[in-house]
């Protein structure tokens, strides 16, 4: 599935996917863990999403599911009074940073751009709009546009490294 | 109140419609900036697949372009030398005298203007013939 067309089909699930975590999870930052989580793995798997008839239900039915994994890895996920706090996770022996990481690391540097610049960003990258479709929707040059992101992915880089 | 067995069950019973019912709930508030946030962290999946996707290149792949970028210069550097060495040598093309510039430029029209004149002179003597075939045409008509 092209990137805009999974941007069109799914993001404007949200406001339902969360109110249904929230139903299950009776609580807000799980709800909101829980649709992330959910959404992530339409990102990675958009590629086989083309053939699901209906988005909305087959989103509802992942956000069943991680709510069902959550509540069942609950009774371990509360910290028990008395124990010794877990320690922080460090990277893999091999070097390479955990996933979870990496993202965090990528969605901080993302937010620490001016605001034009990450929706530039967001609008090349995840909903892979051209060039000329993001100069006509932000109202600025191509020319510019494109200055404009080459700065943003070198501010990235610089800041994820 | 529910246990936590209790709650699983009864969600894993939940069919489609009654998801859509509850996802359908008004009556939950939707956290501000939760759409913003969903695209954010998928942006920051979306440029950790292309940052991956740099990585993913193998050291004997990367060898192996570095040769064939190197190959291809020295080409490059090669090729331009031969070309340089076997340049013929061309008519000079400026002048430092003005007056000369002017002369050699007057020179180069008059040549042209005689050249376009022999033109036009044969043109000229050529448009008779050009009507020829009309006037035979005429003759044969009125026969």
């Amino acid at each position: 599935m092209e990137n805009d067309v999974f941007c069109t089909r799914f993001l404007p699930l949200s406001d339902g996917l969360y109110r249904l975590a929230y139903h299950l999870l009776e609580s807000e930052a799980e709800a909101e863990d829980v649709v992330q989580d959910v959404f992530l793995k339409l990102w990675r798997t958009r590629d086989a999403l083309d053939g699901i008839r209906s988005p909305k239900a087959y989103a509802l039915t992942l956000v069943r599911n991680a709510a069902l994994d959550r509540l069942r890895q609950r009774p371990r996920l509360r910290p028990l009074n008395g124990l010794p706090e877990a320690e922080p996770r460090t990277p893999s022996p091999d070097g390479r940073l955990d996933d979870r990481e990496r993202l965090g690391r990528l969605k901080e540097a993302l937010l620490s751009l001016p605001p034009q610049q990450r929706e530039v960003v967001i609008l090349r990258t995840l909903q892979g709009l051209p060039y000329e479709e993001i100069a006509q929707r932000t109202g600025m040059h191509p020319q510019s546009l494109r200055v404009l992101l080459s700065r943003a992915r070198k501010t990235l880089k610089t800041k994820t490294k | 109140m529910k246990t936590i067995e209790e709650k699983i069950h009864a969600i894993q019973n939940l069919d489609d419609a009654a998801l859509e019912q509850l996802a359908d709930d008004a009556g939950v508030a939707v956290p501000t900036g939760l759409g913003d946030r969903i695209r954010e962290n998928l942006a920051a999946a979306a440029l950790a697949e292309t940052a991956g996707a740099v990585k993913t290149v193998s050291p004997q792949r990367r060898m192996f372009r570095r040769i064939l970028a190197a190959s291809l210069s020295a080409a490059a550097v090669l090729a331009g030398l031969v070309l340089l060495l076997q340049r013929p040598a061309g008519p000079e093309d400026t002048f430092d005298d003005p007056a000369l510039a002017y002369a050699s430029l007057q020179q180069t029209f008059e040549y042209i203007s005689e050249k376009v004149r022999f033109g036009a002179g044969m043109a000229e003597e050529a448009l008779p013939l050009g009507e020829r075939p009309f006037e035979i045409l005429k003759n044969i008509n009125e026969k």
